[in-house]
Protein backbone atom coordinates (compact mmCIF):
# COMPACT_ATOMS: atom_id res chain seq x y z
CA UNK A 1 0.00 0.00 0.00
CA UNK A 2 1.27 3.45 -0.85
CA UNK A 3 2.40 5.55 2.07
CA UNK A 4 -0.15 8.28 1.41
CA UNK A 5 -2.94 5.70 1.37
CA UNK A 6 -1.79 4.19 4.64
CA UNK A 7 -1.56 7.66 6.18
CA UNK A 8 -5.07 8.55 5.05
CA UNK A 9 -6.51 5.34 6.46
CA UNK A 10 -4.64 5.86 9.72
CA UNK A 11 -6.03 9.38 9.99
CA UNK A 12 -9.60 8.26 9.31
CA UNK A 13 -9.31 5.41 11.79
CA UNK A 14 -7.78 7.80 14.30
CA UNK A 15 -10.76 10.10 13.86
CA UNK A 16 -13.07 7.14 14.44
CA UNK A 17 -11.29 6.34 17.71
CA UNK A 18 -11.38 10.00 18.71
CA UNK A 19 -15.11 10.12 18.08
CA UNK A 20 -15.49 6.94 20.15
CA UNK A 21 -13.74 8.63 23.04
CA UNK A 22 -15.57 11.94 22.99
CA UNK A 23 -19.04 10.76 21.92
CA UNK A 24 -20.13 9.71 25.43
CA UNK A 25 -19.25 13.18 26.65
CA UNK A 26 -20.63 15.34 23.86
CA UNK A 27 -23.36 13.29 22.24
CA UNK A 28 -26.88 14.45 22.97
CA UNK A 29 -28.65 12.59 25.74
CA UNK A 30 -31.99 13.16 24.10
CA UNK A 31 -33.66 9.97 22.89
CA UNK A 32 -33.23 9.46 19.17
CA UNK A 33 -35.97 9.93 16.59
CA UNK A 34 -37.33 6.40 16.86
CA UNK A 35 -37.23 6.34 20.65
CA UNK A 36 -38.92 9.75 20.91
CA UNK A 37 -41.65 8.63 18.56
CA UNK A 38 -42.20 5.34 20.34
CA UNK A 39 -42.57 7.08 23.71
CA UNK A 40 -45.87 8.43 22.42
CA UNK A 41 -47.32 5.04 21.59
CA UNK A 42 -48.28 2.51 24.23
CA UNK A 43 -47.78 -0.50 21.94
CA UNK A 44 -44.09 0.24 21.70
CA UNK A 45 -42.54 -1.89 24.40
CA UNK A 46 -39.06 -3.34 24.47
CA UNK A 47 -39.12 -7.06 25.05
CA UNK A 48 -36.15 -9.35 25.06
CA UNK A 49 -37.76 -12.07 23.01
CA UNK A 50 -34.58 -13.79 21.95
CA UNK A 51 -33.33 -14.36 25.47
CA UNK A 52 -29.97 -13.10 24.29
CA UNK A 53 -28.14 -10.79 26.66
CA UNK A 54 -25.50 -8.65 25.02
CA UNK A 55 -22.19 -8.41 26.91
CA UNK A 56 -22.07 -4.62 26.98
CA UNK A 57 -25.67 -3.46 27.06
CA UNK A 58 -26.55 0.20 26.75
CA UNK A 59 -23.11 1.52 26.15
CA UNK A 60 -24.51 4.84 27.19
CA UNK A 61 -24.05 6.22 23.75
CA UNK A 62 -27.55 7.34 22.95
CA UNK A 63 -28.04 8.88 26.33
CA UNK A 64 -29.39 5.68 27.74
CA UNK A 65 -27.28 5.72 30.85
CA UNK A 66 -23.96 4.21 31.81
CA UNK A 67 -20.90 6.15 32.83
CA UNK A 68 -19.03 8.07 30.16
CA UNK A 69 -15.64 6.50 30.75
CA UNK A 70 -16.83 2.93 30.36
CA UNK A 71 -18.91 3.99 27.37
CA UNK A 72 -15.81 5.37 25.69
CA UNK A 73 -14.01 2.06 26.23
CA UNK A 74 -17.01 0.15 24.92
CA UNK A 75 -17.12 2.34 21.82
CA UNK A 76 -13.41 1.97 21.16
CA UNK A 77 -13.86 -1.77 21.45
CA UNK A 78 -16.75 -1.67 19.01
CA UNK A 79 -14.85 0.50 16.55
CA UNK A 80 -11.83 -1.80 16.55
CA UNK A 81 -14.01 -4.90 16.38
CA UNK A 82 -15.93 -3.49 13.42
CA UNK A 83 -12.66 -2.87 11.58
CA UNK A 84 -11.44 -6.39 12.32
CA UNK A 85 -14.70 -8.08 11.33
CA UNK A 86 -14.98 -6.18 8.05
CA UNK A 87 -11.37 -6.86 7.09
CA UNK A 88 -11.77 -10.53 8.03
CA UNK A 89 -14.90 -10.88 5.95
CA UNK A 90 -13.60 -9.23 2.81
CA UNK A 91 -10.15 -10.78 2.91
CA UNK A 92 -11.91 -14.07 3.59
CA UNK A 93 -14.03 -13.63 0.47
CA UNK A 94 -10.99 -12.84 -1.65
CA UNK A 95 -9.07 -15.82 -0.22
CA UNK A 96 -11.91 -18.16 -1.11
CA UNK A 97 -12.06 -16.62 -4.57
CA UNK A 98 -8.33 -17.07 -5.10
CA UNK A 99 -8.28 -20.67 -3.91
CA UNK A 100 -11.24 -21.45 -6.17
CA UNK A 101 -9.53 -19.97 -9.21
CA UNK A 102 -6.37 -21.89 -8.38
CA UNK A 103 -8.40 -25.13 -8.22
CA UNK A 104 -9.99 -24.28 -11.54
CA UNK A 105 -6.57 -23.77 -13.08
CA UNK A 106 -5.34 -27.08 -11.69
CA UNK A 107 -8.43 -28.87 -12.97
CA UNK A 108 -8.15 -27.43 -16.44
CA UNK A 109 -4.47 -28.45 -16.57
CA UNK A 110 -5.44 -32.01 -15.63
CA UNK A 111 -8.08 -32.11 -18.33
CA UNK A 112 -5.48 -31.11 -20.88
CA UNK A 113 -6.80 -31.77 -24.39
CA UNK A 114 -10.13 -33.04 -23.24
CA UNK A 115 -12.71 -31.73 -25.64
CA UNK A 116 -15.70 -32.86 -23.67
CA UNK A 117 -19.34 -31.95 -24.06
CA UNK B 1 -33.47 4.19 14.11
CA UNK B 2 -32.54 0.81 15.47
CA UNK B 3 -35.74 -1.10 16.16
CA UNK B 4 -35.40 -3.02 19.44
CA UNK B 5 -36.78 -6.48 20.03
CA UNK B 6 -40.40 -6.57 21.12
CA UNK B 7 -41.55 -3.97 18.61
CA UNK B 8 -42.12 -6.41 15.75
CA UNK B 9 -43.89 -9.81 15.92
CA UNK B 10 -41.54 -12.75 15.45
CA UNK B 11 -43.11 -13.92 12.23
CA UNK B 12 -42.61 -10.51 10.65
CA UNK B 13 -39.01 -10.40 11.89
CA UNK B 14 -38.48 -13.72 10.12
CA UNK B 15 -39.92 -12.34 6.89
CA UNK B 16 -37.52 -9.39 6.98
CA UNK B 17 -34.59 -11.80 7.32
CA UNK B 18 -35.87 -13.70 4.28
CA UNK B 19 -36.22 -10.47 2.31
CA UNK B 20 -32.68 -9.30 2.95
CA UNK B 21 -31.02 -12.66 2.27
CA UNK B 22 -30.96 -12.31 -1.53
CA UNK B 23 -29.69 -8.73 -1.22
CA UNK B 24 -26.86 -9.90 1.03
CA UNK B 25 -26.16 -12.67 -1.46
CA UNK B 26 -25.89 -10.19 -4.32
CA UNK B 27 -23.79 -7.89 -2.17
CA UNK B 28 -21.31 -10.68 -1.51
CA UNK B 29 -21.32 -11.47 -5.23
CA UNK B 30 -20.44 -7.84 -5.88
CA UNK B 31 -17.60 -8.09 -3.37
CA UNK B 32 -16.48 -11.28 -5.07
CA UNK B 33 -16.61 -10.07 -8.64
CA UNK B 34 -16.56 -6.34 -8.92
CA UNK B 35 -14.84 -4.99 -5.85
CA UNK B 36 -11.23 -3.96 -6.13
CA UNK B 37 -9.29 -5.85 -3.44
CA UNK B 38 -7.11 -2.83 -2.85
CA UNK B 39 -10.20 -1.11 -1.47
CA UNK B 40 -10.59 -3.58 1.40
CA UNK B 41 -8.65 -1.46 3.92
CA UNK B 42 -10.90 1.48 2.98
CA UNK B 43 -13.94 -0.69 3.64
CA UNK B 44 -12.63 -1.64 7.06
CA UNK B 45 -11.78 1.87 8.10
CA UNK B 46 -15.03 3.26 6.68
CA UNK B 47 -17.07 0.68 8.61
CA UNK B 48 -15.21 1.55 11.81
CA UNK B 49 -15.86 5.25 11.17
CA UNK B 50 -19.55 4.58 10.57
CA UNK B 51 -19.78 2.64 13.83
CA UNK B 52 -18.19 5.54 15.68
CA UNK B 53 -20.21 8.26 13.96
CA UNK B 54 -23.43 6.44 14.80
CA UNK B 55 -22.54 7.11 18.43
CA UNK B 56 -22.59 10.85 17.90
CA UNK B 57 -26.16 11.87 18.56
CA UNK B 58 -26.84 15.40 17.43
CA UNK B 59 -29.60 17.29 19.25
CA UNK B 60 -32.59 18.42 17.24
CA UNK B 61 -35.72 20.23 18.44
CA UNK B 62 -38.54 18.56 20.36
CA UNK B 63 -36.22 17.00 22.93
CA UNK B 64 -34.97 14.56 20.36
CA UNK B 65 -31.65 13.72 18.77
CA UNK B 66 -30.42 11.91 15.72
CA UNK B 67 -27.35 10.30 14.29
CA UNK B 68 -25.99 9.56 10.88
CA UNK B 69 -26.54 6.11 9.41
CA UNK B 70 -23.70 6.33 6.89
CA UNK B 71 -25.06 3.94 4.26
CA UNK B 72 -25.21 6.59 1.54
CA UNK B 73 -21.71 7.79 2.34
CA UNK B 74 -20.32 4.25 2.14
CA UNK B 75 -22.16 3.46 -1.10
CA UNK B 76 -21.06 6.70 -2.77
CA UNK B 77 -17.42 6.47 -1.73
CA UNK B 78 -17.13 2.79 -2.68
CA UNK B 79 -19.16 3.15 -5.85
CA UNK B 80 -21.89 0.61 -5.14
CA UNK B 81 -24.99 0.31 -2.99
CA UNK B 82 -23.90 -3.28 -2.25
CA UNK B 83 -20.93 -1.87 -0.36
CA UNK B 84 -23.32 0.11 1.81
CA UNK B 85 -25.42 -3.01 2.43
CA UNK B 86 -22.44 -5.04 3.59
CA UNK B 87 -20.89 -2.37 5.78
CA UNK B 88 -24.13 -1.39 7.49
CA UNK B 89 -25.03 -5.06 8.00
CA UNK B 90 -21.75 -5.71 9.79
CA UNK B 91 -22.03 -2.54 11.88
CA UNK B 92 -25.59 -3.47 12.89
CA UNK B 93 -24.44 -6.96 13.86
CA UNK B 94 -21.75 -5.58 16.15
CA UNK B 95 -24.21 -3.11 17.65
CA UNK B 96 -26.93 -5.68 18.26
CA UNK B 97 -24.81 -8.55 19.58
CA UNK B 98 -22.22 -6.65 21.53
CA UNK B 99 -24.16 -3.68 22.79
CA UNK B 100 -27.83 -4.59 22.59
CA UNK B 101 -28.32 -1.58 20.34
CA UNK B 102 -31.12 -2.72 18.08
CA UNK B 103 -32.74 -6.11 18.62
CA UNK B 104 -31.05 -9.29 17.42
CA UNK B 105 -34.36 -10.55 16.09
CA UNK B 106 -35.06 -7.14 14.57
CA UNK B 107 -31.78 -7.25 12.63
CA UNK B 108 -33.53 -8.27 9.42
CA UNK B 109 -35.85 -5.27 9.63
CA UNK B 110 -33.02 -2.91 10.54
CA UNK B 111 -30.73 -4.18 7.79
CA UNK B 112 -33.58 -3.68 5.32
CA UNK B 113 -34.17 -0.06 6.31
CA UNK B 114 -30.68 1.20 7.17
CA UNK B 115 -28.64 -1.15 5.01
CA UNK B 116 -30.60 -1.86 1.87
CA UNK B 117 -33.02 1.03 1.41
CA UNK B 118 -30.62 3.73 2.60
CA UNK B 119 -27.76 2.45 0.43
CA UNK B 120 -29.78 2.15 -2.76
CA UNK B 121 -31.71 5.39 -2.34
CA UNK B 122 -28.57 7.28 -1.35
CA UNK B 123 -26.40 5.90 -4.12
CA UNK B 124 -28.85 6.30 -6.99
CA UNK B 125 -30.11 9.71 -5.98
CA UNK B 126 -26.50 10.87 -5.76
CA UNK B 127 -25.81 9.42 -9.20
CA UNK B 128 -28.79 11.23 -10.72
CA UNK B 129 -28.36 14.59 -8.98
CA UNK B 130 -24.64 14.70 -9.69
CA UNK B 131 -25.38 15.05 -13.40
CA UNK B 132 -27.29 18.27 -12.86
CA UNK B 133 -25.37 21.43 -13.57
CA UNK B 134 -25.86 23.70 -10.59
CA UNK B 135 -23.77 26.58 -11.91
CA UNK B 136 -26.76 28.81 -12.67
CA UNK B 137 -27.80 28.51 -9.02
CA UNK B 138 -24.53 28.69 -7.21
CA UNK B 139 -21.02 29.13 -8.41
CA UNK B 140 -19.54 28.03 -5.12
CA UNK B 141 -20.72 24.47 -4.60
CA UNK B 142 -19.97 21.63 -6.87
CA UNK B 143 -22.51 19.16 -8.10
CA UNK B 144 -20.78 16.54 -6.00
CA UNK B 145 -21.35 18.39 -2.72
CA UNK B 146 -25.00 19.05 -3.46
CA UNK B 147 -25.62 15.55 -4.83
CA UNK B 148 -23.99 13.95 -1.78
CA UNK B 149 -26.08 16.09 0.55
CA UNK B 150 -29.29 15.17 -1.25
CA UNK B 151 -28.26 11.51 -1.47
CA UNK B 152 -27.59 11.44 2.26
CA UNK B 153 -30.82 13.21 3.13
CA UNK B 154 -32.97 11.01 0.91
CA UNK B 155 -31.27 7.86 2.19
CA UNK B 156 -32.01 8.74 5.79
CA UNK B 157 -35.54 9.92 5.11
CA UNK B 158 -36.38 6.86 3.05
CA UNK B 159 -35.08 4.52 5.74
CA UNK B 160 -37.12 6.40 8.35
CA UNK B 161 -40.24 5.93 6.22
CA UNK B 162 -39.50 2.23 5.82
CA UNK B 163 -38.93 1.87 9.57
CA UNK B 164 -42.26 3.57 10.23
CA UNK B 165 -44.04 1.28 7.79
CA UNK B 166 -42.41 -1.76 9.43
CA UNK B 167 -43.64 -0.58 12.82
CA UNK B 168 -47.10 0.17 11.45
CA UNK B 169 -47.33 -3.34 10.00
CA UNK B 170 -46.22 -4.63 13.39
CA UNK B 171 -49.09 -2.80 15.06
CA UNK B 172 -46.63 -0.75 17.08
CA UNK B 173 -47.05 2.65 15.43
CA UNK B 174 -50.14 4.25 13.97
CA UNK B 175 -49.57 4.97 10.29
CA UNK B 176 -50.27 8.67 9.75
CA UNK B 177 -49.10 9.94 13.12
CA UNK B 178 -46.06 7.68 12.93
CA UNK B 179 -45.13 8.92 9.46
CA UNK B 180 -45.65 12.55 10.42
CA UNK B 181 -43.52 12.41 13.56
CA UNK B 182 -40.79 10.12 12.24
CA UNK B 183 -40.82 12.07 8.99
CA UNK B 184 -40.46 15.38 10.76
CA UNK B 185 -37.66 14.22 13.05
CA UNK B 186 -35.72 12.54 10.29
CA UNK B 187 -36.20 15.38 7.83
CA UNK B 188 -34.24 17.48 10.30
CA UNK B 189 -31.75 14.73 11.21
CA UNK B 190 -31.22 14.22 7.49
CA UNK B 191 -30.08 17.81 7.19
CA UNK B 192 -27.85 18.21 10.23
CA UNK B 193 -26.40 14.72 10.40
CA UNK B 194 -26.66 12.57 7.29
CA UNK B 195 -26.76 15.14 4.50
CA UNK B 196 -24.16 17.41 6.02
CA UNK B 197 -21.63 14.74 6.96
CA UNK B 198 -22.11 12.80 3.72
CA UNK B 199 -21.56 15.95 1.71
CA UNK B 200 -18.47 17.03 3.65
CA UNK B 201 -16.90 13.57 3.54
CA UNK B 202 -17.53 12.92 -0.15
CA UNK B 203 -16.50 16.43 -1.22
CA UNK B 204 -13.33 16.27 0.85
CA UNK B 205 -12.33 12.97 -0.72
CA UNK B 206 -13.27 14.23 -4.18
CA UNK B 207 -11.15 17.32 -3.66
CA UNK B 208 -8.05 15.74 -2.17
CA UNK B 209 -8.10 12.06 -3.07
CA UNK B 210 -10.41 11.63 -6.01
CA UNK B 211 -8.36 8.57 -7.00
CA UNK B 212 -10.09 6.70 -4.18
CA UNK B 213 -13.56 7.42 -5.45
CA UNK B 214 -15.28 5.13 -7.88
CA UNK B 215 -16.57 7.96 -9.99
CA UNK B 216 -14.30 10.28 -11.92
CA UNK B 217 -14.51 13.67 -10.26
CA UNK B 218 -12.71 15.43 -13.09
CA UNK B 219 -15.18 14.21 -15.65
CA UNK B 220 -18.17 15.14 -13.54
CA UNK B 221 -17.00 18.67 -12.80
CA UNK B 222 -16.76 19.63 -16.48
CA UNK B 223 -19.32 22.33 -16.93
CA UNK B 224 -20.21 22.36 -13.26
CA UNK B 225 -18.99 24.95 -10.77
CA UNK B 226 -15.37 24.53 -9.83
CA UNK B 227 -14.28 23.51 -6.33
Amino acid sequence: MKKKDRNLLAVVFGIAILISVIAPFVASENPDGLESTSERFENAENKNESGYESPLPDYGVRGLGGREGTSAIALILGTVLTLVIVLAMFYGISLVKRSRSRKDEENSEKDGDYHGK
Amino acid sequence: MHIPDGFIPLWQSAIYFVIILPVIYFSIQWANNKMDERKIPILGVLAAAIFAIQALNIPIPWGTSGHMVGAAMAAIILGSPFAGVLLITLVLFVQAFLFGDGGVLALGANILSMGVVASFVGFYSFTVVRKINFTPITKKYSSVAIAAFIGGWLALFASAVVTTLQLYLAGTFPLIEGLLIMGLYHAVIGIVAEGFITSVAVTAIASYRSDILAFDEKKSSKGAASG
